[in-house]
């Protein structure tokens, strides 16, 4: 059974839950990645291989199109532990 | 001491080890503004957001669950003062971020326990504030 992190948060005794959705910056942050590797991409091939770097950009690109979907989100939670 | 598996410690161990290159670095401090070889999504401006929003300061001790090469609980001992306990399943990472904190002169506010989020091994109430970043995605 999937469990939300605030429910989570809330099982293991934390109160006054906050949650930030930074989705949109996250969605930023994985472009920005998709589009700072592939400007170096010789360098990267070299330190990575082909096939590691292969499979990382694959999944960058995968998880954008996630973003985009509706199916990844990107949360800042902040509780206290009375 | 628990592990998702063997092949993704092998994934994160090889990161940590290959990840002080330049290129990677460069990227780093494009994307997040970081330079402690990171390849998550906490930008500097979150890590600050984050470091403001649980209230740090001088003399809280801090627990990074995660901690990898040492980002952002290094970033964020070295803006509030407070010091930081790193604990990470890849004990590479960690040497990366005792390394780090060395250079930096934090290494007397700097701790990395080779450990897993799942069975910490801490006693209650050893911490002022926990953090954990870029760890369940």
């Amino acid at each position: 059974m999937r469990t939300s992190y605030r429910s989570m948060l809330a099982t293991a005794g934390f109160v006054d839950i906050g949650a930030e959705d930074r989705t949109a910056e996250y969605r930023a942050t994985q472009a920005a990645w998709i589009e700072a590797v592939g400007r170096r991409s010789d360098a990267i091939r070299e330190i990575m291989g082909d096939q590691d770097y292969e499979e990382r950009v694959d999944s960058r690109t995968r998880a954008l199109a996630a973003i985009d979907a509706g199916l990844l989100s990107r949360f800042m939670y902040r509780a206290t532990r009375p | 001491m628990g592990s998702i598996s063997a092949e993704h410690d092998d994934d994160f161990r090889d990161r940590y080890v290959r990840s002080g290159a330049p290129a990677l670095i460069e990227a780093e401090l494009e994307v997040l503004g970081s330079d402690y070889r990171a390849n998550g999504y906490t930008t500097m401006g979150q890590a600050d957001d984050l470091g403001r929003a649980i209230g740090l300061q001088i003399g809280d001790r801090l627990l990074d669950i995660g901690s990898g090469c040492g980002w952002p609980g290094l970033h964020l001992a070295a803006r509030h003062g407070c010091a930081v306990v790193g604990i990470d399943p890849v004990r590479e990472g960690g040497d990366v971020a005792a390394a780090r904190a060395a250079r930096d002169g934090m290494a007397d506010r700097h701790a990395v326990v080779t450990g897993n989020g799942d069975e910490l091994p801490f006693r209650s109430a050893s911490f002022d504030a926990v953090v954990h970043t870029d760890v369940t995605c």
